[in-house]
């Protein structure tokens, strides 16, 4: 190659080099990347948390009276599991809205008895960490259709307990002495197939009555 | 070329063309619909094959089997040849849920039904519907159960199952979400058998090792909990360690009525796989109306309530 | 140095290629379509890159096991660095690559392995099984540690095309396929270089002496099997808009029966890539067929295991003559 060649033919591979690196790769801050990032994800927390400010309201209307509930569920559970009872998907389990009265026995308990002599079932109210899919079927505000991804669904479940767990029962458990009387509205999953002879509420909503 | 050369290469393809005409598929003129496995490795997901085939077949129509061996270029094969053979649904089970969705939408394109089966992929509405096994609850319940039996205290170690798989996550997840809100539960150690048993068998070995003093073990799935048993038991600690599993495998259902294993969530293959195949029917048939996901709620199986249990689904 | 005799010696494959698709054609009414023709193609075209590569190396005497694995790391590479980049913390800085730059990144890093299986070869003298069986080994850990075990998946539509896409008819993975054929014909046939590589297979020390660079030829022919692996790599993650951390896996033994079939000897010397190109689709034709005949999976092991033992068989009883 002679040397004349040889001045012309490197710059232009420097360029084309220097282009090639050019079109090849790009440059971000991080920070502002991460956002984009988190922006783009599904946030389980928004969606649980417009809910309770906006939707639990109307929800909690549609609540079966404690005591309604639980002659039907004496008398003819098939009915009652047929026009109340939400489900998702293959399972025997179903979930209730309802709504009844309890006397609290002093701070600090896992558990407040609801009021109902004489009832088929022995109701109380869960005043610890709140686990499964009880609340966030019984509302039926959320569908699984609705998500891309089970784990979404799931982990609005999630979401939706921990938001209990610090709006209704961290709140009560300390501030509620012995022997007041409570209004609760409260999500309740029962086994169609075997009904069980204790049944712990998920509450949705607690007010101290006058 | 001479004789010589193409004598044996003539007898070579017609003795081939003989062998593969006695032993191919004879295809008769009913509706073809394929299942298509991840694996057909483990014996679960036989189950699950045999089930779809079984319901399809009951239903009127010719059901191939597909293994697509954990590969989705396998598996991407094979939904190849179903586009270009003339196949009227799929029942299927992905290898993955981000890249299996390609070949689902490949199908959908070409106008032939998808119904996923355990598990799911992660776009809507490209699979006409998802029946699913809802992991992450049936981990939940499994949680509850290990917070409840080890009294809120003690530790314990955690064999995953295979890393890149979506299921194992989802369990993990879920066992988790429970077990770690109780501070005094504590993991020593997290290892992954790989959902094997001899793996797991290996694995648990040397963790018994490191922590020889844990409480409990919490396996991603069945054959898992039968490989650390067997190591538990070697090292004399059957008594002192509680071993929880997943799936409902036959042999895990039985160690639990003998106290060797505590608890495992069923999962209900078999429920799945008639659906899926009933669906697919009323879908060729002309019903458009579907659930896009169904998910089939997984079972606790403890000591107290095995008896109405059998390997993979309700005692009949 | 004499023109290696070519042409003879593919009429054989040619022709059993040519008795076996007549033999599908009958035995299935879904063979001869359009439709599975181009499927049969687009399969085809990843074991050929590989395949391609593989008759280079073992034109010279030597072998590569470690091409599935290359083949998933250099697909994991351009996933990921197309879809997340690299994130340098301490200068707040996010380095996005381009379709362009993940696929340059890809191959250059194919080319690296390749480069290292030559270089441990001729440097170290490490017998090309061993050398690159153990590269087998590592590049699927790095496979496995960049995607730390998960697939990495979504890469858009564009980068997708590679493997997806179809161009004036034909799907984009015959186009690349076709592109690496008559390249690696041209250079076989047509430079220095490709005539050394047959040299060196046929006596190497007769090759030396008469002042062949035997290392050199022999170090770029493991890196451009390197670079083959992965254009393999970047089709299949294309064509699944998913880089697998398990891609690849058992690809070297169908690019070494492709080889096999196609006429090139295992000893090195004798042998050419239009051979190859025969026998890699003498085995996606009878891959294809197989299963469009429903024939159990068992049986298609059996089957094909079958073919290739023949057709060495066959060749090695031709060259007695």
């Amino acid at each position: 190659m002679s040397a004349s060649k040889k001045y012309i033919l490197l710059p232009v591979l420097l360029m084309v080099i220097a282009a090639g690196v050019w079109s090849s790769v790009y440059f971000e801050p991080l920070d502002t990347r991460k956002d984009k990032e988190r922006i783009e994800s599904f946030n389980p927390r928004e969606m649980v948390d417009y809910f309770w400010k906006h939707k639990l309201d109307e929800v909690l209307e549609t609540a079966i009276d404690l005591s309604l509930f639980d002659s039907l569920l004496k008398a003819s559970p098939a009915i009652l599991m047929e026009q109340h009872g939400k489900s998702v998907g293959v399972t025997s389990r179903r979930s209730f809205l309802v709504k009844g009265f309890a006397r609290s026995v002093g701070s600090g308990v896992e558990n407040i008895p609801a009021t109902l002599p004489g009832g088929f079932v022995r109701y109380s109210l869960l005043m610890k960490n709140v686990f499964g899919n009880a609340a966030r079927n019984a509302t039926d505000f959320f569908h699984v259709d609705d998500f891309e991804n089970t784990m979404d669904f799931n982990a609005v479940a999630t979401e939706l307990n921990s938001l209990i767990l610090q709006e209704v029962i961290a709140h009560k458990l300390d501030s509620i002495p012995h022997g007041v009387s409570l209004r609760f509205f409260g999500a309740v999953e029962v086994n169609s197939e075997e009904i069980q002879a204790e049944m712990e509420i998920v509450p949705l909503r607690l007010e101290i009555t006058p | 070329m001479n004789m010589k050369t193409l004598l044996p290469l003539l007898l070579m393809f017609a003795s081939m063309m003989l062998f593969v005409s006695c032993n191919s598929g004879r295809t008769t003129d009913k509706a073809r619909v394929a299942v298509v496995i991840s694996t057909l490795n483990n014996p679960w997901f036989v189950v699950l094959a045999d089930a779809a085939k079984k319901r399809a077949e009951e239903l009127g129509y010719d059901a191939v089997v597909f293994d697509s061996q954990n590969n989705p270029s396998k598996e991407t094969e094979h939904f190849d040849n179903i586009i270009t053979s003339n196949y009227k649904a799929i029942l299927f089970n992905p290898t993955d849920a981000k890249g299996s969705v390609a070949n689902v939408k490949a199908a959908k394109e070409a106008g032939i039904p998808v119904f996923c089966m355990d598990r799911e992929i992660d776009v809507k509405d490209l699979a006409v519907s998802q029946i699913l096994s809802d992991n992450y609850s049936g981990c939940v319940l499994l949680g509850q159960d290990f917070v409840k039996r080890l009294k809120g205290k003690g530790t314990y170690v955690e064999l995953l199952g295979i890393v890149g798989d979506n299921n194992t996550w989802n369990r993990s997840r879920g066992f988790h979400s429970v077990v770690d809100t109780y501070p005094d539960l504590k993991m020593v150690a997290q290892q992954s058998g790989e959902f094997d048993r001899n793996k797991a068998m290996e694995v648990m070995e040397s963790m018994l090792q490191a922590h020889p003093g844990i409480n409990a073990v919490f396996c991603g799935n069945d054959a898992m909990a039968m490989g650390a048993y067997q190591a538990v038991l070697a090292a004399g600690k059957a008594d002192k360690i509680l071993i929880y599993g997943f799936d409902g495998a036959a042999d895990v259902v039985d160690a639990i009525r003998d106290g060797k294993i505590v608890a495992t969530g069923m999962q209900f293959p078999k429920t799945m796989a008639k659906t899926a195949a009933e669906y697919a029917d009323r879908h060729i048939k002309g019903e458009r109306d579907f659930q896009q996901k169904v998910p089939v709620a997984v079972e606790l199986v403890t000591k107290e309530n095995v008896d109405k249990y059998v390997s993979y689904g309700k005692a009949e | 140095m004499e023109r290696p005799k070519v042409d003879i010696a593919i009429l054989q494959p040619l022709v059993a290629l040519t008795l076996m698709m007549l033999a599908m054609t009958i035995l299935s009414e879904n063979f001869a379509t359009q439709d599975n023709l181009f499927n049969v193609a687009r399969q085809i075209s990843v074991n050929l890159c590989i395949s391609i590569g593989m008759t280079m190396v073992i034109l010279t005497g030597g072998i590569d096991l470690s091409v599935g694995s290359i083949l998933a790391f250099t697909g994991a590479i351009a996933a990921g660095l197309l879809k997340n980049g690299i994130e340098w913390e301490g200068a707040n800085l996010y380095i996005g690559f381009t379709i362009l730059g993940a696929t340059v990144a890809a191959l250059a890093s194919g080319a690296l392995m390749g480069w290292f299986n030559g270089w441990m070869i001729t440097r170290f003298k490490v017998p090309p099984f061993v050398a690159t069986l153990g590269m087998l080994t590592i590049a699927r850990g790095a496979t496995m540690l960049y995607t730390k075990g998960f697939p990495i998946t979504q890469l858009g539509d564009n980068f997708n095309y590679l493997g997806t896409g179809w161009f004036l008819g034909m799907p984009m993975p015959v186009w690349i396929s076709l592109a690496v054929i008559a390249i690696s014909a041209f250079f076989m046939r047509k430079t220095r270089t490709g005539r050394h590589i047959y040299a060196i297979g046929g006596n190497e020390r007769a090759a030396l002496l008469s002042g062949v660079d035997v290392k050199r030829v022999k170090v770029f022919v493991y890196t451009i099997a390197g670079v083959l692996s992965g254009v393999a790599g970047l089709l299949v993650t294309a064509r699944l808009d998913s880089a697998q951390p398990n891609a690849g896996l058992g690809y070297e033994l169908d690019s070494i029966a492709a080889v096999v079939i196609g006429g090139t000897s295992l000893s090195g010397g004798n042998g050419s890539i239009m051979g190859t190109v025969i026998g890699a689709v003498i085995i996606g034709v009878l891959n294809n067929g197989l299963v469009l005949m429903n024939v159990s999976p068992f049986w298609q092991q059996v089957i094909k295991g079958s073919v290739i033992l023949l057709a060495v068989i066959i060749d090695r009883s031709q060259r007695k003559d």
